[in-house]
């Protein structure tokens, strides 16, 4: 079974001023229902003010990610994000315990022998127009995938459902790539939901990419083995 | 905060629209037993799952799935969707199109009629070394989305369409459908003019901060999405926008009801509520 964590933000008051959001909570209750559903465990569940940037950040950059995100198999992570053109990419807090966003540059993920899934139901998170092995290489410490978008996400009670649906795919002991990939993309609103996964080849990384499943046991791969990134998508 | 519409809103809409009740969902294993026959299998197995959300009927390496709440339809080749094979695909738009109206017409669980072409779009896959040297991007699959039309008005939304998956080899490997079968016309309503309905959009877009822009302004029936259930199928008006604050944008979008007499909420309540959180301690 796995162990997964959320973080959702709606509201981004002052001093961590963006735009409402809406239905960041539903992406993320969702997934952990879809999860939990299927016997897996939620360790944490933080929403709007109680979502810290720190939960994100490598405990020896500052952060206490190896209490938090670092600490389950599965986290996902819904709000604002962006990945700038120095390839660097900022999900946003509505509260500033120390920052108002975490910073793909200052995460170190699976270095606590632990995280192997994230999800980033925000704007930009796998930006294909970016080089999303540069945004994300040094935060693949053991982590096997990240499932995110490219382009602009949307926000909206008719798409809310991904998060569940990806959820119970998963927990399903689905493919994981095609359970994202399938629930995520929504030709209507034009959501393009990418995958990716890294490898110690490029052999190992399709195969990763494309059969991982929760119980799959493909082993952790340390930052220093990776030689190559797999990834797919739909648009 | 200003909005700027990249699409044309629409003009020109009927004066009065029928609204549709919709048949109830069938969704038995029977049912999805006999309906995986209109895909080519016997339909006489004994292999069926029925969790909270789907009834999934096996045979040999297909799945046909049917949602408890929508009657959204799956159809897979457990063996061949999404396998990215030797052979990259390399199908031309016409071919695609061709196999896929090919495959509707002969399982006959969609009324053909109603559908037009909306897009092709394609499952994209790709690998790189890490510097970057060694990239190769290859297509998979194509998804030929149809969108349903009602007395030759679009459906809109997450639901009215059909997607057919095509593999390398020219074989259909999977659909994915949400497509509610409409009933009696329950009434006929007189449609809200546009104007009105972009005054609307503008007072709500009126509270995001940014610049907006309207990238889809569109008028039609309304077809939920596969997770939820619809009584009736109702004419409105969607607007789907971005909005680009500072480096930050997102991207929404705003159902406005389009029938002067409404039978049903567009939007429902939160489906996975989050619960009240205490403060928590370190913020």
């Amino acid at each position: 079974m796995a162990s997964i964590g959320v973080e959702w933000i709606n509201n981004f008051p002052g001093p961590c001023t963006q735009n409402t959001l809406s239905y960041c909570d539903e992406t993320s209750q969702g997934f952990k229902d879809g999860m939990v559903s299927r016997g897996h465990t939620a360790k944490f569940d933080w929403g709007n003010q109680n979502a810290f940037e720190t939960d994100f950040r490598e405990t020896t950059l500052g952060g206490d990610d190896g209490n938090w995100v670092d600490s389950v198999d599965f986290a996902h992570f819904s709000s604002h994000g962006s990945t700038n053109s120095n390839n660097l990419f900022q999900g946003y807090f509505g509260g500033k315990n120390a920052s108002c966003t975490w910073r793909s540059d200052q995460a170190r993920l699976g270095n606590n022998f632990n995280l192997e899934y994230l999800i980033i139901d925000a704007c930009n998170s796998l930006e294909l127009t970016r080089n999303i092995i540069a945004v994300w290489h040094n935060t693949f410490q053991r982590l096997h995938m990240i499932f995110a978008f490219t382009d602009l996400v949307s926000d909206s009670w008719w798409t809310g459902g991904r998060g569940y649906n990806f959820g119970r795919r998963a927990g399903n002991n689905e493919k994981l790539t095609n359970a994202w990939l399938d629930e995520s993309y929504s030709f209507w609103l034009d959501d393009n939901p990418v995958a990716m996964a890294a490898g110690r080849s490029q052999a190992d990384a399709i195969n990763r990419r494309d059969n991982e499943r929760l119980n799959s046991n493909f082993d952790d791969i340390p930052n220093n083995e990776i030689a190559y990134y797999a990834w797919r998508w739909r648009s | 905060m200003a909005i700027k519409y990249a699409v044309e809103p629409p003009r020109e809409v009927p004066a009065s629209l029928n609204v549709y009740r919709l048949a109830p969902v069938q969704s038995t294993t029977k049912y999805v037993t006999t309906l995986s026959q209109r895909f080519g299998l016997t339909g006489t197995l004994r292999e069926t799952v029925s969790s909270k959300d789907w009834t999934t009927y096996f045979e040999g390496r297909f799945r046909v799935a049917v949602h408890r709440v929508s009657g959204a339809v799956l159809y897979v080749n457990r063996d061949k969707y999404s396998m990215e094979t030797e052979k990259e695909f390399s199908l031309k738009p016409q071919q695609s199109e061709k196999v896929a109206q090919a495959f509707l017409e002969r399982s006959q669980f969609l009324p053909v009629k109603e559908m037009r072409l909306h897009k092709i779009t394609h499952l994209r896959s790709a690998t790189s070394d890490l510097k970057g040297r060694e990239k190769v991007e290859r297509l998979i699959d194509a998804g030929v989305i149809y969108r349903r039309f009602v007395d030759g008005t679009p459906v809109q939304g997450p639901g009215g369409y059909a997607m057919v998956h095509i593999d390398p080899e020219a074989e259909v490997v999977g659909l994915r459908s949400v497509w509610r079968t409409t009933l009696k016309s329950e009434a006929k309503v007189k449609i809200m003019p546009a104007g009105a309905a972009i005054l609307a959009f503008e007072k709500l877009a009126s509270k995001v901060q940014g610049d907006v822009t309207v990238t889809a302004a569109t008028f039609g029936y309304f077809e939920q999405s596969d997770m939820d259930k619809q009584v009736y199928l109702e004419p409105a008006y969607v607007f789907i926008y971005t909005a680009q604050n500072g480096e930050v944008a997102h991207k929404s979008v705003e159902v406005i009801s389009a029938g002067q007499q409404t039978f049903a909420k567009l939007k429902g309540s939160k489906r996975f509520p989050a619960a009240v959180q205490a403060k928590r301690a370190g913020g």
